[in-house]
C-alpha cells in the first residue's frame, strides 16, 4: 500500500517536472533540424550513435530524421530550393558531387566545423563544399565455406569455378558503378575508354546469376547460397557476418573503391547555425567510433579510436585508406549515363 | 435535382483526382517536354526529343513491348488459375463462402515486398522449390523459376490473382440461378451451358478483372526488380532508372506518359469490346 503511494507520488513528481521542463523547453522555442538518413538498421545505429547524443549535448535542439536514399534526395534538394524544409542531406559522393555541381549545397569551413581539421586530410573536399562523415570499402565478398582460397583479384570471378554461382550488381548502383570502375583498371582501360571493361563484361556474362539492384538481393543471394562471390560493400558484409552467414570481404589486389558518405547542407537553411553543430559533431571522434561499432560504417576522422572487435571488423586506419581509390566522380558522372546506356543494351539484355 | 445531388456526391472523389491525379501528371507532363543535361541539371527548353529518344529507338520499343507481353502473359494466367476459383466462390454459400473469401483476400492482407521476398525464398536455385524436387531425384539441375521471367509471371499472378476472383465472382453472382435451371430443362450440356451462357454473361467481369490484373502487372516494380534483377527490363524500372538512378526526370517523364497513353489506348479498346458484345 505505501509502496504503491510512493509510486503515485513518484509519477505525479516527474510528470510536473515533465511539464515544467517541457514548458522551459517551449519558452526556449527548440530548433528542429531535419536531417536525412538512408533508414532500416542504419537509422538505429545512427540514431544511437549520433543523433541522440547530440541532443543529450544540445538540448535546444531536436533533430527529426527522415529517411531519404541518395537520389532521393537530390529529388527533393531541387523541389525544396525556394523554400528549404530539410536542413541536413546524407548523401554518398555521387549523389554530393551532383548537389554542389548544381549549386544546391552550403559550403562549410574549418571555423564553423572545427572538427574538420581532425579528418585524414584526404577526405577534405575542395572548399569544404560538404563533410565526409564516413567511407565503406567497395570490395570483394565472398562465401568462406565455399570459396578457398579468399579471392585474390578481380579477375577471379572469370573462369568456370563459380559459374553461376556470381552475382553483379547493375551498374545504376554504387556498388555496380564501383566494381565496374575496378574492372576498368584491372583490364587496362580508363574513364574515357571503357571498351576493355565492357569486353570483359561480354565473356562474364553467360555466367553471372543475376544483376541485382538492391543490398536486399545481395544479402539473400548469399544467405540462400545462390550465389558464393560478389562484389558488395564492406558494411553489408559485415552486417551480413554478424548475423551468422559465413561471408567476409576481401580488398584485391588491384585495391578497392572508396565509397564516402557525406552531410550536405542544403543552402538556404533556415537553421543554418543548428545544422553546423550538427555536422560538427557528427565529425568528432566519439561520434564516429561510436558510429562504426553500431553502423560498421568507417570513421575519416582520424583521432577516431575502434574498440577491438570492431576494429578488427571494419576497413580502417591509413593503411586500408592507401589501398582503396577514389575515382573523379565528376568525371565519373558525366560517362554513367552513356555507360548505363550501353551495360543496359550489351550486358542485361 | 437528383442529378444535382448525385455530382455533389461525385464532388470529393472528384476533387481528390484533380489535386492527387490531373494537377501532377500536368507537371509530369511538363517536365517531360523539357531538356536534361548531366551535371546541370533540367534545362529550359520545350521539346519533343524525349519522346522521339523512345519512340525511334528499338531498344525501348523493346522493353514496351516486353513489358505489354509480360501483361498479357500474367493476365492469361489469372484468368485461368482465377475462373474456377471465382466459379466456386460464387457457388458457395454460408460460412463456405466466408471461408473461401478470406482466403482469396488474404494474401492482400501482406505488403508486396514480403511477399516477394517470400517468392525468393521459393524459386531460388537453392530455394523450397528446387531442394524438394532435387532431394525427390525429380531434377539433378536446378530448374530456372527465379531471376528471369518465368519467376515474374508466377510471382505477379499471385500478387494480382484475388483481383481477378473478386471481379469474377461478382459478375458470375448476378447471372441468375433460373436460366442455369432453363437450359438444363432444355437439355443443354455443362459444357455448352459454360460456353453459351456462363461465359458471354461474365463478361464484364472477365473484362474488369482482366484490366485490373494487367495495368497491375504494367506498373509493378517492386516484383520485377527483386525476382528478376536487371535482365527483365519493364516500363517501371526503365522509368525508375531514368528518372531516379540518371536523374533525368525530363526522359524519365516522357517513358511514364508513354507507358500511361498506352494503357488508356488498351483500356479503351477493351471498353468498346465490351459495350460491343452487350448491345450484340
Amino acid at each position: 500500500m505505501q509502496a504503491s503511494g510512493l509510486k503515485q507520488w513518484t509519477r505525479t513528481a516527474s510528470l510536473l517536472a515533465a511539464l515544467v521542463v517541457a514548458l522551459i523547453a517551449g519558452a526556449k522555442a527548440q530548433t528542429e533540424l531535419v536531417v536525412t538518413n538512408y533508414g532500416g538498421t542504419f537509422e538505429d545505429g545512427w540514431r544511437k550513435a549520433v543523433v541522440e547524443p547530440f541532443e543529450k549535448a544540445h538540448p535546444d535542439i531536436r533533430v527529426k530524421l527522415v529517411q531519404k536514399l541518395v537520389f532521393e534526395s537530390i529529388a527533393l534538394m531541387r523541389a525544396q530550393k525556394d523554400d528549404v524544409k530539410v536542413d541536413v542531406f546524407m548523401m554518398d559522393e555521387v549523389g554530393a558531387a551532383e548537389a554542389v555541381s548544381e549549386g544546391l549545397a552550403q559550403p562549410v569551413s574549418v571555423k564553423t566545423v572545427r572538427h574538420l581539421t581532425e579528418l585524414y586530410p584526404e577526405f577534405r573536399v575542395p572548399d569544404d563544399a560538404f563533410c565526409k562523415f564516413m567511407y565503406v570499402a567497395a570490395v570483394i565478398a565472398y562465401n568462406t565455406q565455399q570459396v578457398k582460397p579468399a579471392p585474390q583479384s578481380y579477375k577471379d570471378f572469370w573462369g568456370p569455378k563459380y559459374d553461376g554461382r556470381i552475382a553483379i550488381n547493375n551498374l545504376d548502383s554504387a556498388t555496380g558503378l564501383s566494381f565496374f570502375l575496378m574492372l576498368l583498371k584491372a583490364e587496362g582501360g580508363n574513364l574515357d575508354n571503357s571498351e576493355p571493361a565492357f569486353a570483359a563484361m561480354k565473356k562474364l556474362k553467360p555466367g553471372i546469376l543475376t544483376f541485382p539492384a538492391q543490398h536486399a538481393q545481395l544479402a539473400q543471394l548469399f544467405t540462400q547460397g545462390d550465389i558464393v562471390m560478389a562484389p558488395w560493400v564492406s558494411d553489408r558484409v559485415v552486417g551480413l557476418a554478424s548475423k551468422g552467414v559465413p561471408i567476409a570481404w576481401t580488398i584485391p589486389k588491384e585495391g578497392g573503391i572508396m565509397q564516402e558518405g557525406g552531410l550536405v547542407i542544403a543552402r538556404g537553411t533556415k537553421h543554418l547555425e543548428a545544422a553546423l553543430k550538427f555536422v560538427d559533431f557528427a565529425l568528432s571522434a566519439e561520434a564516429q567510433a561510436a558510429n562504426a561499432k553500431y553502423t560498421f560504417l568507417s570513421p575519416t576522422n582520424s583521432k577516431a579510436v575502434l574498440d577491438a572487435d570492431t576494429a578488427k571488423r571494419i576497413p580502417n586506419g591509413p593503411q586500408i585508406i592507401k589501398l582503396l581509390t577514389r575515382p573523379d566522380w565528376r568525371k565519373v558522372n558525366e560517362h554513367r549515363a552513356q555507360w548505363i546506356d550501353r551495360w543496359n543494351r550489351e550486358i542485361t539484355r | 435535382m437528383r442529378q444535382k445531388v448525385a455530382w455533389l456526391l461525385l464532388a470529393p472523389n472528384l476533387g481528390l483526382l484533380f489535386f492527387a491525379m490531373l494537377g501532377p501528371l500536368a507537371l509530369l507532363a511538363r517536365i517531360s517536354l523539357k531538356g536534361y543535361e548531366s551535371g546541370h541539371g533540367i534545362v529550359e527548353t520545350w521539346q519533343l526529343s524525349n519522346y522521339s529518344k523512345f519512340l525511334f529507338d528499338p531498344f525501348y520499343r523493346e522493353v514496351l513491348w516486353g513489358t505489354l507481353l509480360l501483361g498479357a502473359e500474367v493476365t492469361v494466367v489469372c484468368l485461368v488459375l482465377g475462373f474456377p476459383l471465382a466459379h466456386a466462390l460464387s457457388q458457395s454459400r454460408g460460412w463456405k463462402r466466408s471461408t473461401l473469401y478470406f482466403c482469396i483476400l488474404m494474401p492482400l492482407l501482406t505488403s508486396t515486398v514480403v511477399r516477394t521476398f517470400g517468392w525468393m525464398i521459393l524459386l531460388a536455385n537453392n530455394g523450397f522449390i528446387n531442394r524438394t524436387l532435387t532431394a525427390l531425384h525429380f531434377i539433378h539441375a536446378p530448374l530456372r523459376l527465379m531471376y528471369n521471367r518465368t519467376g515474374v509471371v508466377i510471382a505477379l499472378a499471385e500478387v494480382l490473382l484475388p483481383f481477378m476472383v473478386l471481379a469474377l465472382d461478382t459478375a458470375l453472382l448476378n447471372i441468375s440461378t433460373s436460366i442455369y435451371e432453363a437450359a438444363r430443362n432444355l437439355g443443354a450440356s455443362s459444357v455448352r451451358i459454360f460456353l453459351r451462357i456462363t461465359l458471354p454473361l461474365s463478361l464484364p467481369g472477365i473484362v474488369s478483372g482482366c484490366v485490373l490484373v494487367f495495368t497491375g502487372a504494367l506498373s509493378a516494380f517492386v516484383t520485377p526488380t527483386l525476382i528478376a534483377g536487371a535482365r527483365v527490363k519493364v516500363m517501371s524500372t526503365l522509368i525508375y532508372q531514368q528518372a531516379m538512378m540518371l536523374l533525368d526526370w525530363p526522359f524519365g517523364a516522357a517513358v511514364a506518359f508513354i507507358m500511361l497513353v498506352t494503357i488508356l489506348l488498351l483500356f479503351g479498346a477493351s471498353m468498346r469490346l465490351s459495350e460491343q458484345r452487350r448491345e450484340a
